[in-house]
């Protein structure tokens, strides 16, 4: 009995460790934010469709870390125009406002964090085929996303971290 | 603000432009989505009532369920084509390779010729179509209402989601609309000979006759046992043009609906579409043969009393012909044409689904390969095969989709981990192989062992519940040789080694079962049955004279195998499993059967009564 429960035991510590090293991984590819981002379309009230090229040597944790990096590329990087579909600045133009606010961002960006109000993958879910590509040993993909701009830029002033258009500058 | 009808005209064909370079950017290297190919039939004046026959069975046979079928009430194209250039018969083989260099420009010079006749004659066949799709009515107006429809029918659950998101949803509808005028296709058949099967029989013998003279062997007249038709017949499949060009031309001369009021410009667009020429591209040509026939043997329809036979006339036998016609068409065009190849994301991993279904006419056991984009080192886009997928559950998404389409099984058969947004395309197999083997400890079906199989669920295609049971079947057919057994007594101590030959034929039935995630291993268990032989031209009869002694009986198998896919068409496998002979062997000395059933059997013949337990391994090859 003592023997079945040791490898039990021994069983679960591998799978957790196991799980928590694909998270680590991730959190690491996020933390260097290594993604692309482009306008798709301009959505309903004051959302954007923006597809998020995220870089991983798994596949799946590229998936996972798309909707944090969206985030974070429309607060601090904003989009670029494409064809007939308008751009979207920075929400922020403090280039130093990440590191000055750190605390604020790393909460934020947790997983399960508040960014997750503000973001939904777009269509079924699905990646589409062209979105899933092998770049030498790392994987990129593209999963198009769904930004609620408007609410992002509202939360982000309520809190102070951007300056409303309204408080002058 | 208002817009005048020109400007209207203008912002819509403008807008086709953009899209067209957004999607041929998007797209230039690997197609990664399908978009419904519409397919109009048509047909070369036929030569013959028969062949007008053949033509009119068209006119109720279904399209395969990824195509639009575009009919047309001009389907005749008034050409003659000239015979094909036959294979030079080479008397000399030192010249064959010349002839057959001249025999290949001539084939290509025919090609060009024939290509150029039809796409001369097919351009009104082309506006008829260009009508219909664009809802053309009498007084001239056209309008994209019907193509938007199809395009909401062709449409994703990711499309329609991202229309329904966006802004601007009709662009996305409209940016559908094209792709799918992009894929207009037209068929041309033309039935070069038509026999009935007495004289595919009379041909046969002809050419036996001839080899028979010149091997100085007898001629053996072929056995006429079937009745109907056979056909010889070309395909050319031909892409309508509608690039950036076209669509800026066809839209300044001649789009015209309800916003153009002015009579005189009116006339003028009527006239212009009436006179428009509307090119096309070969995107296929083949040939094939195509066969309806049955038995002529009258006693097989009336003894048949459990399944009873229906004897069909040759007319019926006609109409069976342009089935076997399209399947050709729209398997070889599956193979080469890109629009053809439906494909889809893989949407889950775990079972795998993927959103194809009936809409796109998925029937069970449908070869799919799966591959992964990659990036090469000068940046393309190349695809790299990492699966293959065969059909197991087959969604009903025949609506327009909403976002919510149900997604369709598969089970991986080989290949690499898939996951989600892997690209699944059909590859389309024949759906027949053959194996070679070697089959130990039993020498009457063991030796070298060759069989044919069929897939079952490819020769009905269907979709249908009873069909799912019939998933991973196959019929076989089986032969084996046994080289080992010279030198060999029959009983334990006769003393008379004698050189026996063995040889068995059989049928079984088969089923691929998978049991792991990647597929890469399967089982097969089988059950069958046949007939099993065995002789020796060296027995010593009666009159002290070298006679035949032969044995032959009855058997019933069945195993388990387990097999390997090296590659989607190779694959390596053993199987064991048990031999019943049923009863004692009958053992014939020349003709006269002799009594043998007393005889205490030596350990070579052993196995020739009674269950053995026969081992086999080998390569399995399939198509």
């Amino acid at each position: 009995m003592k023997k079945l429960n040791f490898i039990f035991i021994t069983l679960l510590f591998v799978a957790f460790s196991a799980s928590s090293q694909s998270r680590k991984k991730a959190d690491k590819d996020t933390e260097e934010w290594r993604y692309e981002l482009e306008v798709v379309q301009q959505g309903h009230e004051g959302s954007y469709l923006v597809k998020v090229w995220s870089y991983s040597k798994k596949a799946n944790v590229a998936i996972e870390q798309a909707k944090k990096n969206a985030i974070h590329g429309i607060i601090f990087r904003g989009v670029s125009a494409s064809g007939r579909v308008p751009g979207q600045p920075a929400l922020t133009n403090n280039p130093n406002l990440e590191m000055e606010k750190q605390e604020f961002f790393d909460d934020f960006f947790a997983d399960g964090g508040k960014y997750m109000k503000f973001v939904q993958v777009s269509g079924d879910g699905s990646v589409a085929a062209e979105d899933r590509l092998k770049v030498g040993k790392e994987y990129k993909i593209g999963v198009v996303l769904s930004i609620n701009v408007e609410g992002l830029r509202n939360d982000l002033q309520a809190t102070g971290m951007i300056k409303s258009l309204s408080s002058g500058f | 603000m208002k817009h005048s009808s020109k400007q209207i005209n203008k912002i819509i064909f403008t807008s086709l432009v953009i899209i067209n370079l957004f999607y041929s950017v998007t797209f230039s290297q690997v197609q990664t989505k399908f978009f419904r190919p519409s397919i109009t039939t048509t047909f070369i004046k036929p030569a013959s009532n028969e062949i007008a026959k053949v033509y009119e069975g068209f006119a109720t046979l279904p399209m395969e369920g990824r195509f639009d079928n575009r009919s047309v009430n001009s389907n005749m194209l008034n050409i003659t084509i000239p015979p094909r250039p036959e294979m030079p018969k080479m008397e000399n083989p030192l010249g064959a390779k010349r002839a057959i260099e001249d025999y290949k420009r001539s084939l290509k010079d025919w090609d060009n010729a024939v290509s150029k006749s039809i796409s001369g004659s097919i351009s009104p066949i082309g506006k008829e179509v260009f009508g219909n799709m664009f809802s053309r009515t009498s007084d001239g107006n056209m309008s994209w209402d019907k193509l938007m429809e199809a395009a909401n029918y062709s449409a994703t659950d990711n499309q329609a989601l991202s229309a329904k998101e966006s802004k601007n949803s009709a662009n996305e509808m409209e940016a559908i609309a094209n792709e799918l005028v992009k894929r207009s296709y037209y068929v041309v058949y033309n039935i070069k000979s038509i026999k009935t099967y007495e004289q595919v029989y009379n041909d046969i013998d002809a050419s036996l006759k001839a080899l028979s003279i010149k091997t100085k062997k007898p001629f053996k007249p072929t056995p006429r046992t079937q009745e109907g038709w056979q056909i010889d017949f070309n395909y050319f499949i031909y892409k309508l043009v509608w690039d950036d060009a076209t669509v800026n031309d066809f839209g300044d001369k001649a789009w015209l609906d309800a916003s153009t009021t002015d009579p005189a410009e009116r006339a003028k667009k009527i006239t212009a579409f009436e006179n428009y020429e509307f090119k096309f591209e070969l995107a296929l040509s083949g040939g094939s043969t195509a066969n309806a026939s049955q038995s002529n043997n009258p006693e097989v329809y009336k003894n048949s009393k459990l399944f009873k036979i229906e004897r069909k006339s040759m007319d019926q036998l006609l109409t069976e012909l342009p089935s076997s016609m399209q399947d050709v068409m729209v398997f070889k065009g599956g193979r080469e044409i890109e629009d053809f190849k439906m494909r889809a994301p893989i949407f889950q991993e775990k079972p795998i689904t993927v959103k194809l279904g009936t809409k796109e006419g998925l029937y069970y056991d449908e070869r799919f390969f799966v591959y992964e984009m990659e990036q090469d080192k000068e940046g393309k886009t190349v695809k790299k095969r990492r699966g293959v997928l065969r059909t197991s559950k087959i969604a009903d998404n025949s609506m327009i989709a909403t976002g919510t389409s149900p997604a369709s099984k598969f089970r991986q058969q080989g290949g690499k981990k898939l996951y989600q947004g892997t690209l699944v395309e059909l590859y389309e197999d024949y759906g027949y192989g053959f194996s070679i083997g070697y089959g130990l400890l039993d020498n009457f079906i063991g030796g070298a062992t060759v069989s044919a199989e069929v897939r079952i669920p490819r020769l009905f295609k269907g979709s249908g519940k009873l069909n799912k049971y019939l998933r991973g079947l196959y019929l076989n057919v089986n032969a084996s040789y046994n080289p080992l057994m010279r030198g060999k007594e029959i009983t334990e101590d006769d003393g008379y080694k004698l050189n026996f030959q063995c040889i068995s034929y059989g049928g079984s039935l088969s089923r691929e079962t998978y049991f792991t995630r990647k597929g890469n291993l399967y089982l097969m268990p089988e059950i069958g049955g046949g007939l099993f032989t065995t002789s020796t031209e060296d027995y010593t009869g009666s009159n002290d004279e070298e006679v035949t002694l032969a044995a032959s009986g009855i058997y019933v198998n069945g195993s388990l195998g387990l097999g390997y896919h090296f590659t989607p068409m190779i694959s390596f496998f053993v199987k064991g499993g048990f031999c019943m002979k049923l009863g004692d062997p009958t053992w014939k000395v020349e003709d006269d059967e002799i009594d043998f059933s007393n005889v205490k059997y030596s350990k070579d013949f052993k196995t020739i009564k009674g269950i053995s337990i026969p081992v086999f391994a080998g390569l399995r090859f399939r198509f």
